[in-house]
């Protein structure tokens, strides 16, 4: 299975994605789309030797948007400035269209205004010049309607493929109103002097100009919501420094080869990953992890793309370039996560799919009940309500603000994590995390600082242990050998078994250190040696936080007990779970899910892996392993454990942000579509105009928009 | 998109000009005011239509230059109006309403106390007459070949003074508006219009000089819908209708 993210063009509305999702599920070969309306891009999972990515983008061609792949990375400059010039150009179809708009509200409204009299150029009058009348509105609703053309070309073009989408809906009701007035006009020239009264050339430029400013406002807002990955994209550097034939030459970031050695001043940026070979300094990387203070980097020690170089000149060999260094994995995970659908957007697809056919039928069977029930009833036969009906339905009806809802605000949900040193990966680990009611937390390297130092030997068993574990990678095997400042004895046959201890042949003895670190030589206890790993500093308070969110919080280790209690206890834990063996860790996860938790696990070690993975929500510390970070569902890019009750807070934020948006866009639709089909009239109150329709279904749009860009103010760290 | 936006400013600075240059023929009810006219003025029998040098019965005593007189069916009210209004008449007015004023006075009239622009006309020859209307302007009125007809005079006037040409759509009548909320109005179509000629007339002034507008023979007491400070009202008028029994 294979997947790939296609930019789609042409969206106008959730009826659009729900249609593009639609036509490709039914293609053979295509296991899974995602079409994200905010982002502009789908997300498909298919079998390549089935369907081929080109007859996928076929298909979406053939139903009237445009599928084009990303951009590679010189690219991307491009593509943002052709969304730029996107919002430019809306902008400028609106000040055109309001140009005229304005006044032809004018000359249509100020006859009738009752309150006040506004001044009217005489030789416009209606009453008297009807005609003129006419041809003055129509001559300024034809630039509306030239600027508004897209609306039409896609609008008629997706209702003869029998989807239609908001276009249509804006379409059909303009056509209808100018098509009416055209009418009209040609009745006053053959006489009939009152159909000046049924003119609506400015009910279709109103609502034009309307739109047009709800889309140009839902423009900027959905650049808004995409500022984070703005912001990763822009800390790259252009170019670098690199040492060829020894001499320095400054080259395109893009030209920088793996082997390279690259120099990098005070207060340049690094340009690519790699490995300090010369050189001291103190490196800010608080772009990648949130974490303020400078990080001291010397020979052998990594630096990372966009991070700043704050004292000393260091030369590093690049080891990682384009599109595999950290940063530009951040930028991937967190367009990942922007574009992925959060479970709770499943209803407001749905809906949105069948919306736009079912607003018009509603939109024809209101009109023609008014019709018929004002003819037949008080034989009032009045072609103009039942227009006014029907118009106003299908502009107040639209499914923008439904498409918009969540994907917005996982946008900015989303974003502002990164900007944290929170990444979450998707938009369902954002929604299943304000969900979560238990926090496993491994010990070491996640409540403790993962460094442990030696507190006690008993025995002379110092240099034997430091002999076989420096072989170790464990944390407390890097403890014994930091302090041990001896020759090693030759090892051989050296083995560690997982969870149990070590153990290898010294000096013709098998020796073996167990759980307890206890040293035994063929099978003879010599000593012991204690180590202690110190909680980290925030610990604490990050455990008073996610208690004081009412979770319940675990603490899992394989140490024994003993130590795990002392931790525990220190950092506020009461439940532990000591003595796991690393592949009992996500059984210990599945019993608590069994009981009815929806858990976190938060690791940092590759033996946490399977347990992340099994748990609700995985969160991985940023320092911890590829591999957990792989697993996981969340990434913390700083150690900090008050990052987990950020990461929570972040996602109840988000999700009820996103429920407010689906209340107010299905809220907004409940009561407008009746509104608009007349029911307020029915019961003695006004009928809708159409152009108060338009306003109405712009400001909804624009509404959900807001209230997501309100997430930007969230704060990280801000959980008491 | 400079382009587009040049292209939408040349269009719409053609389209304005053409509604200024052709706004004459453009100007439906103005147009249809003077057909319908002229049409009237057609179906009128003969001895309805005098040149007031001919008139010699006429209330009004010969003006010069001259007016039009159409006399009414009932011969007891005409409507008056100007062959040229570069050259007022006696009583200074290019267009007026002479009604016979007996049917308001045994309403309770007291001619004296009615507005001074409302100009009572006391001769022996004729039962007392009351004109209402007023002055257009001082526009020279030019004739072909000197040829004076009713309908290009009413060209003239509603060449010069459109902007008193009105169109009642209710009645499907243009109108002439007299000033002070009298008017006179014509059929648009005389053929199916059973109200062929209205006069219509604001009753305050007579109610302020004594009338009971109910009591006025002859004339119907109504609300009609009228335009006021550019909104639609209901107003009452008094109202004389005149069918000139044209099929």
């Amino acid at each position: 299975m294979q997947t790939q993210i296609l930019d789609i063009r042409g969206m106008t509305c959730a009826a659009c994605s729900a249609r593009i999702e639609k036509v490709l599920e039914r293609k053979p070969g295509i296991a899974s789309v995602s079409v994200n309306l905010t982002t502009e891009k789908a997300l498909i999972s298919f079998d390549p030797s089935v369907i081929t990515v080109e007859d996928i983008i076929a298909a979406i061609e053939k139903i009237g948007y445009q599928a084009i792949l990303p951009p590679q990375e010189p690219a991307r400059d491009k593509d943002r400035e052709r969304k730029q010039q996107e919002i430019h150009t809306l902008w400028t179809k609106f000040i055109i269209s309001a140009v005229f708009s304005v006044p032809l509200l004018y000359i249509a409204m100020a006859p009738m205004l009752k309150v006040v009299r506004l001044p009217f150029p005489a030789g416009l009058a209606p009453m008297n010049y009807p005609l003129i009348y006419a041809l003055a509105e129509l001559l300024l609703v034809i630039p509306v309607i030239a600027v508004g053309y897209r609306f039409y070309t896609v609008g008629f073009k997706a209702l003869l493929r029998r989807s239609p989408n908001m276009d249509s809906l804006i379409a059909v009701g303009t056509t209808a109103a100018v098509l009416y007035s055209l009418y009209n006009t040609w009745q006053i020239i053959a006489g009939d002097f009152m159909k000046v009264d049924a003119l609506y050339f400015e009910t279709a430029g109103v609502i034009i100009t309307l739109i047009l400013l709800g889309k140009s406002l839902e423009a900027v807002s959905k650049g808004k919501t995409s500022e984070a990955i703005k912001k990763l994209m822009g800390l790259a550097p252009k170019t670098a420094i690199v040492v060829r034939n020894d001499v320095e030459k400054e080259i395109p970031i893009k030209d920088v080869m793996i082997g390279d050695i690259v120099v990098v001043k005070p207060g340049a940026k690094i340009p690519v990953d790699g490995t300090v070979t010369d050189g001291n300094t103190a490196i800010d990387e608080s772009m990648l992890t949130g974490e303020s203070m400078p990080v001291d980097k010397k020979a052998g020690d990594m630096v990372y793309a966009a991070s700043i170089n704050t004292t000393g000149t260091i030369q590093f060999e690049a080891e990682k370039i384009g599109s595999d260094t950290a940063l530009a994995q951040i930028i991937k995970l967190v367009e990942d996560a922007q574009g992925s659908k959060a479970p709770i957007a499943a209803l407001a697809d749905k809906v949105s799919g069948v919306f736009v056919p079912i607003v018009c039928l509603i939109a024809l069977l209101a009109g023609a009940a008014w019709f018929l029930g004002k003819g037949f009833s008080v034989n009032d036969w009045d072609v103009e309500f039942a227009l006014t009906i029907f118009i106003s339905v299908l502009v107040i009806a639209c499914p923008c603000a439904l498409g918009l809802a969540t994907p917005t605000a996982i946008m900015v949900g989303t974003g502002k994590g990164a900007e944290n040193g929170i990444l979450i990966k998707s938009g369902e680990a954002l929604e299943i995390a304000h969900k979560i009611n238990t926090v496993v937390l491994d010990k070491t390297g996640t409540i403790t600082e993962g460094r442990p130092e030696v507190v006690n030997i008993e025995g002379d068993v110092l240099q034997l242990a430091a002999s076989l574990e420096r072989y170790s990678e464990h944390p407390i095997a890097k403890a014994i050998v930091a302090h041990y400042n001896g020759e090693y004895l030759p090892v051989e046959n050296f083995r560690a078994i997982v969870g149990e201890g070590v153990e290898g042949d010294i000096s013709g003895k098998h020796i073996k250190i167990g759980r307890g670190i206890e040293v035994f030589a063929d099978g003879e206890y010599l000593g012991k040696i204690a180590v202690s790993d110190k909680p980290k500093q925030t610990s604490s308070a990050a455990i008073a936080q996610l208690r004081g969110m009412d979770i319940d919080i675990v603490m899992i280790t394989g140490d024994s007990r003993k130590t795990a209690e002392k931790i525990a206890k220190q950092v506020g834990i009461e439940h532990v779970l000591a003595e796991v063996l690393p592949q009992n860790k996500a059984d210990e996860v599945k019993k608590l899910q069994n009981e009815g938790h929806v858990v976190a696990m938060v690791g940092d070690g590759i033996n946490d892996a399977p347990a992340l993975a099994q748990a609700n929500i995985g969160i991985a510390i940023g320092s911890g392993t590829d591999v957990a970070m792989e697993s996981a569902d969340i990434v913390l890019m700083r150690s900090e454990l008050t990052d987990v009750p950020t990461a929570i807070d972040l996602s109840k934020k988000t999700i009820r942000n996103i429920k407010q948006n689906l209340f107010w866009a299905f809220g907004y639709n409940v009561v407008g579509i009746p509104i608009a089909a007349g029911l307020l009239y029915l019961l003695g109150g006004p009928l809708l105009n159409p152009i108060f329709a338009a306003a109405a279904m712009s400001l909804s749009s624009v509404s959900v928009l807001t209230n997501a860009l309100r997430l930007k103010n969230f704060k990280g760290g801000a959980v008491k | 998109m400079k382009k587009a936006i040049a292209a939408l400013v040349v269009f719409v600075v053609l389209g304005a000009s053409s509604l200024a240059v052709f706004h004459n023929q453009l100007d439906v009810v103005g147009n249809g005011a003077v057909k319908a006219f002229d049409k009237m003025v057609q179906a009128l029998p003969e001895s309805s239509l005098l040149d007031d040098r001919e008139d010699k019965t006429a209330g009004l005593p010969a003006t010069s230059p001259s007016a039009w007189h159409i006399y009414l069916p009932g011969d007891s009210d005409k409507f008056v109006y100007s062959q040229n209004t570069a050259n007022p008449n006696v009583i200074n007015m290019d267009v007026f309403l002479e009604i016979a004023l007996d049917p308001f006075i045994n309403a309770g009239l007291h001619p004296e106390q009615l507005p001074e622009n409302y100009q009572v006309l006391d001769l022996s020859a004729a039962p007392k007459a009351v004109a209402i209307g007023g002055k257009l302007g001082d526009k020279t009125f030019s004739y072909k070949d000197d040829e004076i007809t009713p309908a290009e005079s009413f060209r003239h006037i509603a060449s010069f003074y459109r902007n008193t040409i009105g169109y009642h759509a209710e009645m499907g009548h243009y109108n002439i508006d007299l000033g002070s909320g009298n008017m006179f109005e014509w059929a648009k179509d005389i053929r199916t219009n059973g109200k062929d000629i209205v006069f219509v007339l604001n009753p305050e002034p007579f109610i302020a000089a004594g009338v009971d507008p109910e009591k006025v023979e002859g004339w119907t007491y109504a609300q009609v819908p009228a335009e006021e400070n550019g909104k639609m009202v209901q107003v009452w008028k008094l109202l004389k209708p005149f069918d000139l029994a044209v099929s």
